[in-house]
């Protein structure tokens, strides 16, 4: 009766720490696939690409939930997720660090604002060439 | 006792296992998602469709462009980048060849008409292509000019940006 006591208890013990394992290695390749970098560096570029691409008086609305979404959770208001200075995107979704810049070489007057009318979507208008 | 002995050997053994399963899964996800994600191939043909639309109309060359000294300036163009990693407006380069064409004998020698940019990054072209390497795209269009006369025009253009797309 005690040896069959014993191998019950390793076993729960092995399971436990298996099922422990593999969690620590989802839960991590979630975090990394969602990360917020990946997330402010993938909406800079296309965001940066849309605006190459594009021509004047062109609106472009971009759907950016899984960035606003977020944000929100790090305390940052969606109108203040991206923006562009100059031939430069700025996407910010972490409270700490300056978020991430990529540049453009059309240079066109483009602004970029947070659709209110909508829950996730940005909008990216070329209002013309620039002087 | 013999049974239980070869139970723990199998049970470090399977840990041993798991631990390498472990290892390769962060290693793949650090290779795949520590990897910016590299769209200079996509800005490259974004430029030279640019330059393009810029130099000719509806299929007709406008050889006055290729002569203007502002003529990033008149394709609003602008080759000035983030402040990243000493990045100093150096990043693209772009050339344009113009071609003599005759549709019996092919395309004639060229010239090069524009440089615009840094072209060191021309001369590391000639090394490779994308990777630590600029990513670098040739492509040819064939025009007529005002006077009916054929012409080829060869563009080429390297956009760097290591640092963020490698």
């Amino acid at each position: 009766m005690q040896k069959r006591g014993n191998i019950l208890t390793e076993n729960i013990i092995f399971i436990i720490l298996n099922l422990v394992f593999v969690v620590i290695l989802v839960l991590f390749i979630f975090s990394r696939m969602s990360g917020e970098g990946v997330l402010e560096e993938k909406y800079a570029k296309q965001i940066a690409l849309i605006v190459d691409g594009a021509k004047p008086v062109m609106e472009i609305h971009l759907n950016m939930q899984d960035a606003v979404e977020k944000a929100k959770s790090n305390g940052i208001a969606p109108e203040n997720i991206a923006s562009i200075s100059e031939n430069i995107v700025n996407v910010k979704i972490n409270s700490r660090g300056e978020g991430y810049d990529y540049s453009f070489f059309n240079n066109v007057d483009a602004t970029i604002y947070f659709d209110m009318t909508s829950d996730f979507t940005y909008i990216i208008k070329i209002n013309g060439n620039k002087k | 006792m013999n049974s239980r002995g070869t139970d723990k050997i199998i049970s470090i053994y399977w840990f041993a296992i798991l631990f390498l399963v472990a290892a390769a899964c962060v290693y793949l996800v650090y290779s795949f998602y520590g990897k910016p994600y590299d769209i200079r191939e996509i800005e490259a043909n974004f430029l030279i469709n640019k330059i393009v639309d810029c130099i000719s109309d509806n299929g007709i060359l406008k050889l006055e462009t290729l002569d203007s000294s502002s003529f990033l300036e008149n394709c609003h163009l602008t080759f000035e980048v983030e402040d990243f990693s000493g990045w100093n407006g150096d990043q693209i380069y772009a050339e344009i060849f113009l071609c003599e064409f005759d549709i019996s004998q092919g395309q004639g020698p060229c010239i090069s008409k524009l440089n615009l940019g840094n072209q060191n990054i021309k001369s590391d072209c000639n090394l490779n292509s994308g990777g630590n390497y600029p990513f670098c795209l040739n492509r040819s269009s064939y025009f007529i000019d005002a006077g009916q006369k054929k012409h080829s025009t060869k563009i080429f253009v390297g956009v760097r940006k290591t640092e963020k797309n490698d």
